[in-house]
Formats: structure tokens, C-alpha cells, sequence
């Protein structure tokens, strides 16, 4: 049977019992992630599809894994990454299919291609001028590896329309992610750069209980503050506006081929799997690289998370 | 004499209170007896300062009689605000109930002290909402006034319907069932969709028939049972049923996601047969179905809660119910008897004539102006002074307190008997 195939068979029969996201008792790898993942809700906040959507943190272990016959991780690079370099290769018997986002595609090693499939959505599209916009923030410097914030409100300017009313979704604390890490110097510079690109008559919401209440219509539109987000891959934001019917201003073009597995999440959305096609060049280099340094590949471990950043600053990562 | 409507001036998250609210308004500003009406706006989003400045600004108007006429914040939170020479000038309340009811035991049993020796009127949207609520507080202050209906914006228009079905795709031999509002499990939606295919593929409904469903997907699953959903859930979970059925079946029911009010009348006039098997715990009444037939929309509808207000005894088969019944975990509706008269919907479709006279007779009972006088003849009604709530809804209170899930067996995740013995009548 094709990967895709035995994936369609799965979804097809799948049943709350295998759907990470509805369980109350998750049994964590560790404190630290699950701690992560809280900060930065509800970037994190769980949705419902048949593939499992669910980071590997809620796994135990791979006996843990073997459970699910299906786990669509919404991890991103960190923690991929180090996944990836530490079972270069999936343990005996292990017929659990992972799905990964397609971005990360080339972080994927060959020796994993009967266990690995990748998803992408297909979100509506934003009106070319929309009343109002939703810039969607982690003001951490976790989004900002590729780009620095200048160049991320930069590429905001020329990306959302003069006349569009602007609102910042910007939650602000001092450890909003790894509680060694002060962000509030990334978060002062990006209030230096909002007032200096868009001025005063900005709304900006910092209270992560209240925005899923604030109310977009299909008029306007959303969009994320920058592109890169090395902690998670499938913004629930996303799926929460798309269900609306409102667009995404930043919204990629999806050219899905016909042997592609397409599932609607909505009436307006959809998610894309295909087959892992390329050769894991970016896992390559990174494994090579690791081995040389000496470096010690843990996801928790700060050293690693600047190793990665070096690299992708350097533009020695293809991602 | 002066009166204070209070109601919060921001738009409510749930649509159809919004509609509420402005209709009630309109009705009571139809008042012409020696009425002077004072708008409050009593807001969840106002600090506590800002609430107590309204109270204060809106007793410089010497108050007598108060109307709430909105669903949230609770009352409670304004009545404790008052002063004892505010409350001293006020002679009654009038209190709409709204289907969340039975969420706010615990606020009405708080509030209990603050409407002794006062007189009290409650108002409710419906015969079977008045028996619920008559299980908590005293029948002889119990009231029924139906959620008013704009005629402005809902009316029975030939033109709409065939203009709306060239727009849609539809075409003048169809016959289209439409269901407006929530798809939600409690709406039982689902279910509707599955009921409509399966006589689809029993050809008993033939490829002319349409089903529209106008509304968005929700998340709130069965909340008393602790049942919640996901972002994306009861919408994948209406995916596989559609995944069941052939394509060409499938084709046929029609998603046209939100529609805003103004375009709601055009598909109540282009649809044949408004059709909902909502079992929604708090369907204290049920906007929609208000709505369609005042457009002269014939409606099949389960005997639940609200919807068995709705008869318009006039026109033959105008309005059809369902029997329901109360479950261990679920309210259901008697699916067999649904099928059948979905089939006799189609085969005995209103003729335009008909409909004209459906609306006409539906606004007679829903129109702005009639629950304008029926508002007034309650509000002229003589009460006697509130006494207390009763045991029952104390009771309920104090479990509501501890309990985050009152109607709940804790070990078995079914319905207690306080579900029972509080819903039993919106089943009868």
C-alpha cells in the first residue's frame, strides 16, 4: 500500500482514542516544552483533524508513540531538528507515520522516508483591501533567526495596505518563552519599529485570553509579524481566522498536485499531505556540522538552540 | 412615569441577542401612555467605576420602574450597585429571561435580598421557557411575550424568491429545506444532514430537492456533560457523514456559511421549508424559526423547548414538530416520524398564497408592534410583591457554587436528576 494510501486508510478510521488532542491525560516528556508551549498560547491552543496535530513533547517516549498509528507534529525547527539528529534513523518496528510541515522538508533524513509524509494548508485568500488586519506577534526572539525585527516590520510595511485599521496581537512578558531568556529587549524593539512604521493609531492586544474574542469578519485579514516561528509550525491562529473565512495577507500558494491528500478543517480551509520526495540535504549539513563541533543535541539545551541560530544567520542551513 | 432600559450598548458575541435587544427597544418605544424612557447601559466591558457612574446618572432621572432587556451582565451586578435611596424610588423590575437561564443560579439566588418587598415581573419568550421558569420563582410573576420581529426586514416578498434563486443557482422547480443558525451537536445538524441524504439514497427525495444550510460551525459541543470541542471538530465530524454518501447526493447539500441579516430574507423567501431538529438545552425560543415564518416560510421543527410555540394553527401544515425525548446524554428526536415528514414537506409544498397569509398571521403574534402591546399590558399588569425564589433554585445555586457541571453525574457523565427535573417540561 502507498504511503498515502495507508494515510487516507488511517484518517479514514480514526476514532478519538488516537487523536492526541482529545485526551486529558498526557503524559509529557518533559516540563520544560509543555512549559514553552503554555507561554506562547494559544499559538499552541489544539485543534481537531483525524492526523493527530500534537508536538512531541506530549509523547513520552517512542513506546509511548507506537500508540497513535498517526502524529502530525506541529513542532517546528528546534525541535525537529534535534529529533531528527538524535534517531537518525526510527527504531525497529516503528509504524507510526509521521507527518511534518513542508517547510521543513530538507530536515528530514532519508532513512525515514516509509515513516514521514508532509502537510501544508490552503487558507483563504485576503481581499486586496482589507478593512482591518490582525499582525500576529511573538515578539521573541524565536521569530526572528532569518530576519532581524527591522527587516520583518519592513517586509510588514510593504505588505499590508496604507488604509487597512491595524491591530498588533503582541503579548508581553519578560519570559515569554524559555525562563532564561529575557525578551524584552526584542520586545522593546518591536514597539520602537511599530510606532516608527505605523505610528500611533495602531490597536495593540497584548491579553492572550481575551484575543481569540476579538471578532475579524471576512472583509479583512490577518498576518503573521514574521514568517519564521522555531517553535511551532501550525499556528492555531491560522486555523481560527480560516475557519472565518478570513484571509491571510501573507498566505503562500499552494500547488498541490493530484496525488496529493486533500482534507477540508473548514469550510474555508483545507490541509494538503503529499510524499516525502526530497533527500534531507538541510539534515545532512546540520548532521555533519554537529558531529565536527562536538555539539550536544539536546532541544532543552540553549547552546544547541544558539549552534542553530549561528548557522542560519551564516546561511549554512538551506531552510 | 420613568422607566430604565438596561442593556448593554455593545453588540452582544451571540447575533441573535443583538437582533433581540433592538427589537425590544423598538417595542417599548412604542409605548404612548405616559411613559419616558431612559436608556442604561450596563456593559460587561465597563470597570466597575464606569457602571457605578451610569447608576448614578440614570437615578438623576427619578426612576421608578427598571427593564432589563438584555442576557448578560446578570442583573445582580447593577441591583448591588444601588444606593438605599436609589432602590427606595423604584416600584418594579421587569426581568426578560434569556435561554441562559439556567446558567445563573447562583447570581438569582444572590439576588434574591435585593428584590424583597420590590415588585417583579419575569418575562419569557415562550409557553414552555414560562413553565421552566415558574419551577424557580413565583408563577403569578411569570409572563410570556414572544422576542419581537422587525416587518421591516422580514416579510413575505414573491420577488426575493425568484430573484434570490436565480442568484443562487436554484431553479423555480426546486424545492430547498433551509436550516439558518449554529451547527452545532445540539443543534443536531448533523443529524438533520444524515437524515436528508439518507431519503436521498431511498429516493424518496428526488435530485430537485435541496438542502441550504446557512450558518457556521461551532466548537460547544455538549458544555453541561463536559463535553467540549475542538476548533474544526463537529465541522470534521459532519465531513464524514457527507464522506458516506455518493457525490452526486452529497452535491445537494448546500453550505453557504454565515449570511449577514439583510440577506437572510432573500433565502427565507427563495427556500420552501425552514427545517431545524435543534435539541439545544437553552432553546428558549429560537429567533430563526421567528424569523422565517414572518417571511411566510413554512417550518418543520422538533416540539423542543421554544420551537413548540411557534403554531400557526391557520394554515394547514405551516408549522410541523417533532416529538423529542429526554436522554441519558442526549435530548433525541423521533428520527422516523422527521423522515416522513420531510418526505410530505416536499410533497405538499405552500403555495405562494399560502405563504403570503403565513406571514401576514405569524407576524400578527411576532410583529414589533403586537409585543409592543402585549409589553405594555405587562407592564400595566398588577403584581404583588416579591416574596422569594424558590428551594429548588437555591438548591441549585449553592451546587453551582462547587460544582462546575451541576446537571452532571460525576461517575457516569450522564445527566443528573436535576437535568430531569428542570428540562422535563421543554421535552413534554
Amino acid at each position: 500500500m502507498s504511503m498515502l494510501s495507508e494515510i487516507k486508510n488511517i484518517i479514514s478510521n480514526s476514532h478519538d482514542e488516537v487523536i492526541m488532542a482529545k485526551k486529558w491525560n498526557i503524559h509529557y516528556r518533559d516540563n520544560l516544552y509543555k512549559e514553552v508551549y503554555g507561554r506562547i498560547w494559544p499559538t499552541t491552543h489544539r485543534y481537531y483533524f483525524e492526523g493527530n496535530p500534537s508536538f512531541l513533547t506530549e509523547y513520552k517516549n517512542f513506546t509511548d508513540m507506537k500508540r497513535f498509528p498517526l502524529i502530525m507534529l506541529r513542532d517546528s525547527f528546534v525541535t525537529l531538528s534535534a529529533f531528527f539528529l538524535n534517531n537518525p534513523k526510527p527504531p525497529e518496528n516503528f509504524n507510526t507515520i509521521l507527518l511534518i510541515a513542508k517547510e521543513w522538508e530538507q530536515l528530514i533524513p532519508k532513512t525515514w522516508k516509509s515513516n514521514v509524509a508532509l502537510y501544508s494548508f490552503q487558507r483563504p485568500q485576503a481581499p486586496k483591501k482589507p478593512k482591518k488586519v490582525m499582525v500576529l506577534g511573538l515578539a521573541t526572539s524565536y521569530s526572528f533567526w532569518r530576519h532581524t525585527v527591522e527587516q520583518a516590520f519592513n517586509n510588514l510595511e510593504k505588505l499590508i495596505p496604507k488604509e487597512s485599521k491595524k491591530m498588533f496581537y503582541l503579548p508581553m512578558r519578560e519570559r515569554s518563552v524559555f525562563g532564561h531568556i529575557d525578551e524584552a529587549p526584542v520586545y522593546a524593539k518591536c514597539m520602537r519599529f511599530l510606532l516608527q512604521k505605523f505610528g500611533a493609531d495602531v490597536d495593540i492586544l497584548t491579553n492572550n485570553n481575551e484575543i481569540l474574542n476579538v471578532k475579524l469578519s471576512k472583509g479583512d485579514a490577518y498576518c503573521d509579524l514574521s514568517s519564521e516561528n522555531m517553535l511551532c509550525s501550525d499556528n492555531y491562529f491560522h486555523h481560527h481566522y480560516s475557519s472565518q473565512n478570513v484571509g491571510a495577507l501573507d498566505a503562500k500558494n499552494l500547488e498541490p498536485s493530484e496525488e496529493d491528500l486533500a482534507y477540508p478543517l473548514s469550510l474555508y480551509h483545507n490541509i494538503h499531505i503529499s510524499e516525502l520526495k526530497s533527500q534531507g540535504e538541510t539534515f545532512a549539513g546540520l548532521l555533519y556540522k554537529t558531529k565536527i563541533l562536538k555539539m550536544n543535541v539536546k532541544d532543552w539545551d540553549p547552546k544547541y538552540h544558539d549552534f542553530l541560530k549561528e548557522m542560519i544567520k551564516r546561511g549554512e542551513l538551506k531552510i | 412615569m420613568k422607566i430604565g432600559l438596561i442593556y448593554s450598548f455593545k453588540e452582544s458575541n451571540w447575533f441573535s441577542v443583538t437582533k433581540i435587544v433592538a427589537n425590544l427597544l423598538k417595542a417599548y418605544e412604542l409605548d404612548k401612555s405616559n411613559v419616558e424612557l431612559v436608556h442604561i447601559n450596563y456593559s460587561a466591558s465597563n470597570t466597575h467605576e464606569e457602571n457605578l457612574d451610569t447608576v448614578t446618572a440614570a437615578f438623576k432621572n427619578d426612576l421608578q420602574k427598571l427593564i432589563f432587556i438584555d442576557h448578560l451582565p446578570h442583573p445582580l451586578g447593577f441591583l448591588s450597585l444601588l444606593r438605599p435611596s436609589q432602590r427606595e424610588k423604584i416600584k418594579e423590575i421587569i426581568f426578560h429571561v434569556f435561554g441562559d437561564f439556567t446558567l445563573n443560579f447562583r447570581w438569582w439566588s444572590n439576588t434574591e435580598k435585593l428584590l424583597k418587598d420590590l415588585k417583579v415581573k419575569f418575562v419569557c419568550a415562550s409557553h414552555k421557557q414560562a413553565r421552566l421558569v415558574e419551577k424557580f420563582v413565583p408563577k403569578d410573576t411569570v409572563y410570556v411575550c414572544p422576542f419581537p420581529v422587525n416587518p421591516e426586514e422580514f416579510y413575505f416578498d414573491e420577488g426575493k424568491r425568484l430573484e434570490t434563486r436565480k442568484k443562487i443557482g436554484l431553479t423555480e422547480q426546486d424545492f430547498a429545506f433551509l436550516y439558518t443558525g449554529r451547527l452545532s451537536e445540539q443543534k443536531k445538524s448533523k443529524e438533520l444532514i444524515n437524515l436528508f441524504l439518507d431519503l436521498k439514497l431511498e429516493k424518496k427525495l428526488p435530485k430537485n430537492c435541496k438542502l441550504i444550510i446557512a450558518g457556521s460551525f461551532d466548537n460547544l459541543g455538549t458544555p453541561y456533560l463536559q463535553e467540549n470541542q475542538l476548533l474544526g471538530e463537529y465541522f470534521r465530524k459532519t465531513n464524514q457523514i457527507l464522506e458516506r454518501y455518493p457525490k452526486e447526493l452529497v452535491e445537494d447539500v448546500v453550505f453557504i456559511g454565515n449570511i449577514c441579516n439583510k440577506e437572510l430574507i432573500d433565502y427565507y423567501n427563495c427556500s420552501d421549508r425552514f427545517i431545524s431538529f435543534s435539541c439545544y438545552h437553552d432553546e428558549d425560543y429560537g429567533m430563526s424559526v421567528a424569523e422565517a415564518l414572518a417571511s411566510g416560510l413554512p417550518c418543520l421543527l422538533t416540539n423542543w423547548a421554544g420551537y413548540s410555540s411557534f403554531k400557526i394553527d391557520s394554515i394547514s401544515g405551516a408549522t410541523v414538530h417533532i416529538p423529542v425525548a429526554l436522554g441519558e446524554k442526549r435530548v433525541s428526536f423521533d428520527m422516523d416520524m422527521a423522515k416522513d415528514e420531510m418526505v410530505k414537506c416536499y410533497k405538499e409544498s405552500l403555495p405562494s398564497e399560502s405563504r403570503k397569509k403565513l406571514s401576514v398571521d405569524a407576524l400578527k403574534i411576532l410583529s414589533i408592534e403586537t409585543c409592543g402591546n402585549t409589553l405594555e399590558e405587562i407592564n400595566r399588569a398588577d403584581v404583588g410583591v416579591f416574596s422569594e425564589f424558590s428551594a429548588f433554585l437555591h438548591l441549585l445555586g449553592a451546587v453551582s457554587e462547587y460544582k462546575e457541571f451541576p446537571f452532571m453525574n460525576e461517575n457516569s457523565k450522564v445527566y443528573n436528576d436535576f437535568y430531569y427535573k428542570v428540562y422535563d417540561v421543554y421535552a413534554e
